[in-house]
């Protein structure tokens, strides 16, 4: 009876331990883990959490939409050939957002000596539907059978132009605080430099954004409503 | 607060992660200006978080990645990990494992407490006997003791012989009846097994030449048989043996054998002849036999072992050699040393 009684113990224990581990989704560490193991719903698990936030931080870096997904397919197959360097103790958002950058770094260097593909080029070469940055930019969108304004507020073009035409080192501080929400520490890793500069390169980003932002007619009333 | 510490904190402040003394302290220090920019700068923050358009990839990016990563992890993982990660996948598989397993341990826990309580279960009933018989012993004993005790001290000189027991439980206890089994039937408590006894026994002389027997006879034949291996020796100029000291007298009076004079191969061949002078034999095993020699007392034969020594050296290494033979005799034959070494310095010089 006891034994009896032990087991039913023991057993309501596990049952209530492998609930409440089901209950809270895994870490992207925990899902590197398992993909490093060999399991690959967990990379299709990582993949599908960070795909649109890397693709917005890699689309308004290099600012062209097929690039963009180049360089995302680069980074996602990166993050696959040196999974077996990736260890538990790393935060794997920086790890996979230091790919992201160092590639578009990369490419930015590249482009310095091509042929710089304009944006107007970019749209109207391609015939898939969807939302690019260029048409963003431009404000407008084709769809269908004729033109219209997309977005209502024009603010949102001022501001996505205002983001295109920061510095590189503020726009990728920028970007990763407020598209990929990552703390001012992991930028300070991402990035290599200290917290403060990341910081200090977020305030001026902020300040041009600002002034971008007046200097196009915007007051604190129009980002208020 | 400090201008840096200010400006450190400016960008908490417009994220609200500061506490409401920093903050109001944040805002305090803020003029007029400067608040209204950083009231915009904090709204821009807000707006672009919550406002700003998001991009997605397009569905054939997705799936181009997907399927790469797939096709890399394919190649990775072999049959037995795809088998265990697809077990890994069923939802009942894990608690399934680990039942087994707890089934595991608490069986094997009963199985070995059950053993152990059938093992030791006549030990137990003996024990409780015993724990009960002993109280039983005192009340006994007690009274036969004393009226013992009672006669002697009244020095009664043959005192009423009474039954003076020692308290043990097979005597002091009332006869039982027979049982119908015997107590033989019972299982025996297991004997322990003696410490070390497999060590001893191995150590033993007789189990290790019994061993080797059994290896011998065990020990597969080897297919063919291989010579040993021989060792070479070294080829040794034929040195002629040493003429008898000019003084020492005759060779008959010191009682050496005239074969040493013959060729090796002549002396072998003849059969006759003490080998030790042989001049194929090295020189440390003519070391070894003067030694043997002086221990025997062989004063002959150590002579010629001593000479044929000194003969084979270059004359620079005699006088060395000499000493060595003088400590070996004085070690072995203080009594034939004078006489040896008299003969023997006539050839070390």
């Amino acid at each position: 009876m006891l034994f009896l009684s032990m087991i039913w113990i023991i057993m309501g224990v596990g049952v209530a331990a492998s609930v409440s581990k089901k209950a809270t989704s895994p870490t992207d560490e925990e899902l590197m883990m398992r993909y490093i193991s060999g399991d690959y719903r967990a990379f299709e698990a990582l993949y599908r959490r960070h795909r649109k936030p890397v693709f917005n931080f890699i689309l308004r870096y290099v600012k062209n939409t097929e690039r963009a997904e180049e360089l995302l397919q680069e980074v996602f197959m990166r993050m696959v050939q040196s999974s077996k360097k990736y260890t538990k103790q790393a935060k794997f958002t920086t790890w996979l957002y230091t790919i992201a950058r160092n590639l578009c770094i990369d490419t930015y260097r590249r482009k310095k000596h091509r042929h710089t593909i304009s944006l107007q080029q970019s749209v109207a070469g391609d015939g898939e539907d969807g939302l690019r940055l260029e048409q963003v930019l431009e404000g407008i969108v084709t769809e269908g059978d004729g033109e219209r304004r997309v977005f209502s507020s024009e603010i949102r073009v001022a501001l996505e132009k205002g983001i295109a035409g920061l510095p590189d080192d503020q726009r990728e501080v920028f970007l990763l605080r407020e598209a990929s929400q990552l703390p001012y520490k992991e930028i300070a890793n991402i990035v290599g430099t200290l917290e403060n500069t990341v910081k200090s390169r977020m305030r001026y980003a902020l300040e041009y954004l600002r002034r971008h932002l007046q200097s196009a007619g915007f007051s604190l009333e129009d980002l208020k409503d | 607060m400090n201008q840096d510490e200010f400006e450190a904190l400016l960008l908490d402040y417009m994220e609200d992660a500061l506490d409401d003394t920093s903050a109001e302290d944040v805002q305090s220090r803020l003029e007029e200006e400067e608040a209204q920019a950083v009231a915009f700068e904090r709204q821009l923050m807000v707006f672009a978080r919550e406002q700003m358009e998001t991009f997605e990839p397009s569905a054939a990016i997705d799936d181009a990645i997907l399927k790469a990563a797939r096709a890399s992890t394919v190649q990775e993982e072999s049959l037995l990990a795809s088998l265990w990660k697809q077990l890994n996948m069923l939802s009942s598989f894990q608690p399934a494992i680990g039942f087994a397993m707890l089934l595991l341990v608490v069986g094997g826990f009963t199985l070995f407490t059950v053993q152990q309580q059938t093992l030791n279960a006549p030990r137990q009933k003996l024990a409780n006997h015993k724990a009960l018989d002993d109280d039983e012993v005192v009340k006994k004993t007690a009274a036969p003791l004393s009226k013992a005790k009672e006669a002697k001290r009244q020095g009664s000189s043959s005192p009423e012989r009474q039954p003076v027991n020692k308290p043990s439980a097979s005597v002091a206890l009332p006869r039982k009846a027979p049982q119908k089994r015997s107590p033989q039937r019972y299982r025996k408590r297991p004997r322990r097994r003696a410490k070390y006894r497999r060590y001893a026994r191995g150590r033993s002389k007789k189990f290790q030449q019994e061993r080797a027997v059994r290896i011998r006879r065990t020990a597969p034949a080897p297919l063919f048989r291989v010579a040993p291996a021989r060792r070479s020796r070294p080829r040794r100029r034929f040195i002629p043996p040493v003429a008898p000291p000019p003084s020492g007298g005759s060779t008959r009076s010191l009682g050496l054998d005239t074969s040493v004079q013959k060729h090796p191969k002549k002396a072998s061949r003849g059969g006759g002849g003490a080998n030790f002078n042989d001049a194929f034999s090295t020189r440390r095993s003519k070391y070894r036999q003067l030694r043997l020699a002086l221990r025997r007392k062989q004063r002959a034969k150590a002579y010629t072992l001593a000479s044929a020594i000194l003969s084979s050296l270059p004359r620079s290494r005699r006088k060395a050699a000499l000493q060595r033979i003088e400590k070996m005799s004085t070690q072995y034959a203080p009594t034939l040393t004078k006489t040896l070494l008299k003969r023997l310095r006539p050839l070390a010089r």
